[in-house]
């Protein structure tokens, strides 16, 4: 289960970096960015533990 | 003409203009330095002009530039075979970027605007700490 809070840390970080570098803060826009950032976040995972399991 | 794109105009004339000649004709490993002190420059002269014109837009070319400038250079370090060390971008990095980042944050006010453009700077002096840092041991 540790997998599940650091991908969520990553996505809650990523999400926050989106909120702060959009122009506007309009509902679609945050949720384009919560669901990319849970893309990224999982994908961030992955990488972690390819690079760590070397 | 205001005092943002006279700040944006001398870092490009004595800045950029030298880095971009030396770039052109010095060694590789010179050119590899000079190349990192451009992508330093350019990125405050972005932000400077985002200000000067008066379109937030502009941000966004810093903030790419913060994040492929440095890459860039790690990839052609690669090519060359060595990251030279240089504390000319990391003294560069560490003076310039926040002295124009800093007056840009007090004129935006604290909100989003100002968290982005402290993002950019610290991306900026983050990744050019790491490429200054140099994989040889003589200076």
């Amino acid at each position: 289960m540790a997998w599940m809070v650091e991908v969520l840390g990553w996505w809650v970080a990523l999400t926050a970096l989106w909120w702060v570098l959009i122009s506007t803060v309009q509902p679609l826009e945050v949720l384009v960015g919560a669901a990319a950032a849970l893309v990224a976040a999982l994908a961030v995972r992955a990488a972690r533990k390819a690079v760590t399991r070397r | 003409m205001n005092g943002w794109l006279l700040a944006a105009a001398v870092l490009l004339v004595a800045g950029l203009a030298p880095v971009l000649w030396t770039m052109a004709v010095g060694e590789p490993r010179t050119r590899l330095v000079a190349q990192n002190l451009s992508t330093v420059l350019a990125c405050p002269v972005f932000l400077l002009a985002a200000q000067g014109f008066g379109r937030p837009s502009y941000t966004d070319l810093a903030l790419v530039l913060a994040m492929l400038g440095p890459a860039g250079t790690l990839v052609y370090a690669r090519f060359l075979g060595v990251l030279p060390r240089s504390r000319v971008v990391l003294g560069t990095a560490w003076t310039v970027v926040p002295a124009t980042v800093l007056p840009l944050c007090v004129v935006a006010g604290p909100g989003r605007a100002m968290a982005k453009l402290l993002v950019i700077g610290v991306l900026v002096v983050a990744g050019n700490t790491v490429t200054s840092a140099g994989t040889d041991r003589h200076g």
